[in-house]
């Protein structure tokens, strides 16, 4: 392979870590593997250790197999840029198949002195840590392949120089996966945000088989220091296309024009024709939309996995059409005494006033504030002598209102009124409003702001007094 | 609520209760959708509650409600036109019934035409819809559909001609609408049965 020659092709006596201590962590592997491959080139083994214990703290365990295989194929990419530094991953991870590539590779194992104790004791996910190590590890990544006139030495020191940076990149890997359900950018297949993308879908399989080459890992990797801003952005970003590829994509040759269709890149070793691509394009979507619905089932959060999802989303649309019914047929039972002519008002505010009047106020004391405060309105507008009910004391009226009155309103309410009697009982036929057809629509109602709502309300106020009555 | 959301309304000028700007605020938080719903479901409960028998008022309540969420929602989106066309066929088939009801009742015909005026009538809108069953069967045209979709399709009004993809969008729609209807007929309930 071409990084070979990178540094002098010792490393292939490099000692690779026992596979077998860490075949129960592949995260533990990967690490180790780092680690080992890091320290590798005849390091101290205090750096050694030193790396380890970084690269242990940066790792998280929660993303054990999913995480471990991904972050192995994402090593894979490291390895080849670092010249066999990351080899040590594929020594470690023996048990992913891309690290058995590697192991072919660098079939010598390493002799790297205690790295079988590798404690990989708590893995904790330093955002900002990795962040800025991710850069400079991205900075060495991409003097990698470019520089190969860097010296073994120069490499491995500056390498040394930055225990974690392999980490760094490992746990930046990472943090898209540990972000759990944080939605990227839907619509933009970027390589990085697909890698992200893949490792949320919770199948390291998957991601691994989309994902086999270290061709497009190598792209992945410049791309890492803008991961983390990357996820930021993405987060909120839904179908914003121009400003990820701005943002994230700065530093990176192949970024992509702001657009307003999706562009979808083909990852090297996929099939390129239009029908994969658009199968792609098409399960982003999916699992956008799906990531909406889990937003709006209750209790979905927790759940993970498309069927459960869709049994959830289908029990609760189930559950609420039952409900429904259930309503329904309580309000069919209900005081069928609603009888206040509802085609008189408009729909504005006035019904939901109205109704979140009554839903604010409890229902132990709200007919009588309620009443008082209708009282209060219709005396008001129009004018009514006999606000005063014997059962309510009302208030003395207030001046009246300021807002100009449309020049049928008058008539309507003046209509309204006298046909109310406020004692009588609804049933008495509400004179009809000929000259005011209820248009359907708000925009009409614009224009009757104030006064309608003292209309309905006045209305409502029948209705409640004849239910109370 | 999606979309549109009004200003707060213009300070009101009478020094009226406190509850009543309560109201006047929490109502202009809503989005005109959940006005358009009440208005509408408002309206038809009154118009039920005046007209229907009472043995009949649960299934006309239903429609009713699933008619205002379907009108609130308005034209855009798939699973309201679909409610409102099952709405209109409802009534297109109904409206042929009494017509035929009233022709043998008006013409002294005998019973059997009468009832088979019924029967074709129903028949007539039974294979419609049995057309329209039938072209459910038509299978997933896309590959990545889970089979549990099926019966999201169902349930969805509307649902059986579309991609999973958009399913998946007017099932949030539709969920939307439904829980907002759902709150609003829970509201009524109490309001009425406060008493």
């Amino acid at each position: 392979m071409a990084h070979d020659g990178f540094l002098g092709g010792s490393f292939h006596q490099l000692a690779w870590p026992l596979d077998a201590a860490l075949q129960a962590q592949p995260h533990a592997e990967m690490g180790a593997g780092v680690g080992v491959g890091v320290a590798g080139g005849g390091w101290e083994h205090e750096a050694g250790e030193r790396i380890e214990s970084a690269l242990s703290s940066l790792v998280s365990p929660s993303l054990a197999v999913a995480g471990g295989v991904h972050e192995a194929a994402l090593m894979d990419e490291l390895a080849s840029r670092l010249g066999g530094v990351c080899g040590g991953l594929g020594g470690g991870v023996a048990a992913s198949p891309p690290s058995s590539r590697y192991a072919s590779c660098y079939s010598t194992p390493v002799s790297s002195p205690g790295k079988s104790a590798l404690p990989v004791s708590s893995l904790v996910a330093a955002d900002t840590m990795v962040a800025e190590r991710a850069t400079r590890l991205s900075g060495l990544a991409v003097g990698g392949p470019g520089g190969r006139k860097l010296s073994r030495v120069e490499s491995s020191q500056s390498l040394l120089g930055e225990p974690a940076a392999m980490a760094a990149l490992a746990g930046d890997v990472l943090l898209p996966a540990s972000d759990g359900a944080s939605r990227d950018a839907p619509s933009r297949k970027r390589k990085a945000p697909g890698a992200k993308t893949k490792v949320k879908d919770g199948t390291a399989a998957t991601a691994i088989a989309k994902s086999p080459e270290p061709g497009t890992r190598a792209k992945r990797c410049k791309l890492s220091p803008d991961a983390a801003r990357d996820d930021e952005q993405q987060n909120q970003a839904t179908g914003e296309a121009g400003h990820d590829g701005g943002s994230a994509k700065g530093k990176d040759a192949a970024s992509e024009p702001p657009k307003d269709y999706i562009h979808v890149r083909a990852r090297r070793g996929q099939a390129t024709d239009s029908h994969s691509l658009a199968e792609r394009v098409r399960r982003e979507k999916i699992s956008e939309r799906m990531k909406l619905l889990q937003d709006l089932v209750p209790g979905c959060n927790k759940v993970t996995g498309k069927a459960v999802m869709l049994d959830e989303i289908i029990n609760y649309v189930q559950s609420l059409q039952r409900q429904v019914e259930f309503l329904s047929m309580k309000l069919s039972a209900v005081n069928p005494r609603l009888d206040f002519d509802v085609d008189d008002f408009l729909p504005k505010d006035v019904i939901l006033i109205h109704l979140s009047i009554m839903n604010t106020m409890k229902k132990a004391t709200t007919f009588d504030t309620h009443i008082k405060s209708c009282a209060v309105f219709s005396s008001v507008r129009l004018n009514f002598q006999q606000a005063s009910e014997p059962s309510v004391p009302a208030p003395p009226p207030p001046p009246p209102p300021s807002c100009s009155m449309e020049r049928p309103s008058p008539a309507i309410c003046y209509r309204s009124s006298q046909g109310t009697a406020m004692q009588s009982v609804v049933s008495s036929p509400v004179p009809s409003l000929d000259g005011f057809h209820i248009s359907g629509n708000s925009q009409a109602g614009s224009i009757w702001e104030d006064d309608l709502q003292s209309v309905v309300l006045m209305g409502l106020f029948r209705c409640n007094q004849h239910m109370i009555g | 609520m999606d979309g549109k959301r009004t200003t707060p309304p213009h300070p009101n000028p009478n020094p009226s209760s406190a509850a009543l700007q309560a109201g006047a605020a929490a109502a202009a938080a809503e989005s005109s959708k959940a006005r358009m719903l009440a208005f509408h479901f408002l309206r038809a409960l009154s118009r039920i509650h005046r007209v229907t028998p009472v043995r009949r008022r649960t299934r006309t309540i239903r429609r009713a409600a699933y008619s205002s969420m379907a009108r609130a929602a308005g034209p855009r989106r798939a699973w309201s036109r679909a409610l409102l066309g099952q709405a209109r066929a409802r009534r297109a088939r109904r409206a042929v019934l009494v017509r035929r009801r009233v022709l043998t009742a008006a013409a002294p015909a005998p019973a059997a035409g009468g009832g088979g005026g019924r029967f074709i009538a129903a028949g007539g809108e039974t294979s419609a819809a049995a057309a329209a069953a039938a072209s459910r069967v038509l299978p997933p045209r896309q590959a990545g559909e889970p089979p549990r979709a099926d019966a999201l399709r169902r349930l969805v009004p509307g649902g059986d001609a579309m991609e999973y993809c958009s399913l998946l969008d007017e099932t949030a729609d539709y969920l939307r609408s439904l829980r907002a209807q759902v709150q609003l007929m829970q509201g009524l309930v109490d309001l009425f049965s406060c008493q």
